[in-house]
């Protein structure tokens, strides 16, 4: 930014504005990829019982859970089959798609739907309307002043990485 | 309707020593006993014949197996269960739930009926993409669905499994099914097989060529059939499901209003009951925009406050009074932007086609003579077709697309969600199961191998030409491994950087090194340099340096996997890494992108 050169004396305003960074494609890309992890995932916050570790009251698993079957003797516990299992779900598609490539035939990876024919539509990011701008410094929309202001005090990444 | 509102101070205490007390024991220490008496009470045990229906086919299965078949639709957020003399299913939330109020237990399916304060649930879900990998909950949840929910005597099973549901998965199951549970037969196929079999039992003729669209809670997969068989070249996944469009609500309704990302329970609540699929998105936006009394898309939802309200519920737009004590969420366009994604996944840029694109454009890389025919059968099924005007807009949308003298007919069973357990239950009584059927003795005598055959029709599923159909590839281990985690190489490793870039890929690798030179040949890649003309100029000579030196061994290595590279020159050396596999790559790329990303 060329401001800075006429800024020797120091403004903070200015020393801010300098601070504040157009943010490049990676980390626009990373950002988009974190909201959508955010989207695949089960649960937001952390296990309310995780800190239940050190307790006495501790949830049993075997004591909470009905695990008895049929038969009591042929019986196991969940924990074993994850134990005989402990596969991680890339792992899987990776097996699936070089069986599929032995035998040819088509595989979970051949499956996936194709990129849309359609461009996509733009959609302010605080309000959820159609929007028209764009925010310079991350790329994300807006359609109004209003809604530009409220962008740039909470999600625009100027001031990050 | 809000009857739960009654629950005073002491109802509280007192339902809640009694869900900590009941805790089936009696009905467990009388297993044994039950089952021998069961085996004489079964005629009687039968459900008394309140439709005639439900006569006729106990009357059927009986003949056929002598008991009723057991059939389970295990999906990803809900297992449908119930006997095949029931007319409807159970619908049991397929997952553990903990919740903060109560610290000492956990909560199974339905068992969660028994919670009185749902705030802040957390879910112990079994499944990963749709896929069963957790079997630490899923385990449990089964025990307890065979155990309390519909109890399993001697009875063949019928469940449902994802298509190229997985060898080790499957696996498992059996284990499971076979080993613990003891069942005498089981049968496994994808629900949309169901489905398939449900709708020709409606239809007129026999092998009616169809489309059916199962939109779930991990994905949504268009799969046509033609002549009774899936037919694999055309089907498609979309990796959007309920999941996500609750977590997506979640998101922006913690951004605009209230902070309610913690409640992943409650709004799937608030999507269920006020979501809705726009016929007209543009005019509805419109509408949303207004003030006043002219929007009339604007909704007040009542949350829950586990104290008066037990289930938060949409308030009538006439009604303005807000209940004293109680949290509002204000909807607006979120009402319907958010069914909106499985139309236009783009809308939250994924790049994915949605749909109704995917129904058009499987129909037509089906076989032509089939084309028209597929259009009049399409069939929604699933939680998401659940929301009001799926069907309509689907309609709406491939109609647009399809020529005019085309007939197009989308068919929405009655609950959408149930319809793959409607089905498996009316194939139970289609006297052929039983050839479906492998039983434990089969098991024992050939083991997991020949049920995962008999099982999975994909596995007959071969692409006939590779030329022929384009959109079929076979990819590069480190390729595929990009695509998988929708990466690209340029977010692996940030900048640019010549070296790696050759050493990344061998496709690329191999078009540099006939050529000789030129290294810039992507467009998208130039674009990435920035100031190092030098230093890539330098190293392009490097590289047509050692294409001489290399173009031997590459030959030579041809046959050995794609991650193998060789290290041209010393000059490389020190940016020389070597990533023996795809994944290891995966768990580099955070860290190159804070050294490289931003300088």
């Amino acid at each position: 930014m060329t401001i800075s050169k006429l800024t020797l004396r120091g403004s903070a305003r200015l020393k801010e504005v300098d601070k504040c960074k157009i943010v490049d494609e990676t980390s626009r890309r990373r950002r988009h990829r974190k909201n959508m992890e955010i989207l695949e995932a089960d649960n937001y916050h952390e296990d309310p019982h995780a800190d239940l570790v050190m307790s006495k009251k501790i949830p049993k698993f075997d004591e909470n859970l009905e695990t008895r079957t049929r038969s009591r003797k042929k019986e196991k516990n969940p924990e074993y089959y994850q134990a005989k299992f402990r596969k991680h779900i890339l792992q899987l598609l990776e097996e699936d798609r070089m069986e599929a490539e032995i035998t040819g035939r088509y595989s979970y990876q051949d499956l996936v739907a194709e990129d849309t024919d359609h461009p996509a539509r733009h959609f302010c990011a605080v309000c959820g309307f159609f929007s028209q701008y764009v925010c310079l410094a991350c790329g994300m929309r807006y359609c109004s002043i209003k809604c530009m202001d409220t962008h740039m005090d909470t999600r625009c990444l100027k001031w990050t990485a | 309707m809000f009857g739960t509102r009654k629950y005073s101070g002491e109802g509280f205490s007192t339902s809640r020593r009694d869900s900590q007390t009941t805790e089936f024991k009696p009905h467990m220490a009388n297993r044994k006993y039950e089952r021998h008496k069961s085996k004489r009470l079964k005629q009687d045990e039968n459900p008394l014949p309140g439709t005639s229906r439900a006569t006729k086919s106990k009357l059927r299965t009986e003949k056929i197996f002598n008991v009723p078949v057991y059939i389970l639709d295990n999906g990803g957020y809900s297992a449908k269960v119930g006997l095949s003399t029931k007319d409807t299913a159970n619908v049991v939330p397929n997952c553990i739930m903990k919740v903060k109020s109560e610290r000492k237990r956990f909560f199974i399916g339905n068992q969660i009926d028994e919670c009185l304060d749902l705030s802040g649930l957390y879910y112990l879900l079994p499944c990963e993409k749709g896929y069963v990998t957790k079997w630490n909950v899923q385990k449990p949840v089964w025990d307890y669905i065979f155990n309390n929910v519909c109890p399993i005597e001697e009875n063949p099973v019928i469940m449902t499994q994802p298509p190229f549901n997985f060898k080790a998965i499957q696996e498992i199951t059996d284990e499971i099914f076979f080993e613990e549970y003891e069942v005498k037969a089981i049968y496994r196929a994808n629900p949309t097989d169901f489905a398939y079999y449900q709708y020709n039992c409606n239809a007129k003729g026999d092998k009616v060529p169809c489309i059916i669209i199962d939109t779930g809670f991990s994905f949504t997969h268009v799969i046509p059939y033609i002549d009774g068989k899936k037919y694999y070249k055309a089907a498609k996944r979309i990796d959007i499901g309920g999941k996500l469009l609750t977590n997506y609500l979640k998101d922006i309704i913690s951004y605009r209003q209230l902070h309610v990302m913690d409640e992943t329970y409650i709004i799937n609540q608030v999507k269920e009951d006020s979501c809705y699929v726009s016929l007209d998105f543009k005019e509805d936006m419109k509408i949303a925009g207004l003030q006043g009394e002219s929007n009339t898309i604007i909704r007040n939802y009542v949350l829950p406050d586990f104290n008066n309200i037990r289930r938060g519920y949409v308030q009538k737009p006439e009604d303005s009074s807000v209940p004293e004590g109680c949290q509002i969420l204000r909807l607006n366009n979120e009402r319907f932007t958010v069914p909106e994604l499985l139309f236009h996944p783009s809308d939250i840029g994924m790049d994915t086609m949605g749909i109704a694109e995917a129904v058009v454009k499987c129909i037509f890389n089906c076989p032509e003579k089939y084309q028209s025919q597929l259009a009049q059968n399409i069939i929604v099924m699933g939680g998401n077709a659940s929301f009001e005007g799926f069907g309509e807009r689907l309609y709406k949308e491939v109609r647009s697309y399809l020529p005019d003298h085309w007939k197009v007919n989308v068919y929405k069973p009655e609950n959408p969600i149930t319809y793959a357990w409607l089905g498996a239950k009316s194939m139970s009584e289609d006297p052929k199961i039983k050839s479906l059927l492998v039983t434990k003795e089969q098991y024992e005598e050939h083991g997991p191998h020949f049920t995962y055959e008999r099982f999975s029709d994909w596995l007959q599923a071969k692409k006939e030409d590779l030329d022929s159909s384009p959109m079929v590839e076979v990819k590069p281990t480190t390729e595929s491994v990009l695509l998988k985690a929708n990466f690209s190489r340029k977010d692996l490793f940030g900048k640019y950087d010549p070296d790696l870039e050759e050493n990344s890929n061998n496709e690329q690798k191999s078009e540099i090194l006939d050529t000789g030179f030129s290294v810039f040949t992507n467009p998208n890649e130039s674009k990435n340099i920035t100031d190092d003309t030098s230093r890539s100029s330098k190293s392009s000579d490097i590289i047509s340096e050692g294409a001489s030196q290399s173009v031997s061994s590459d030959s030579a290595n041809k046959n050995l996997d794609s991650e193998v590279f060789i290290c041209n020159t010393d000059e490389n050396s020190s940016c020389t890494n070597a990533y023996p596999s795809g994944l290891n790559m995966l768990d580099t790329y955070d860290f190159d992108i804070f050294n490289q990303g931003f300088v």
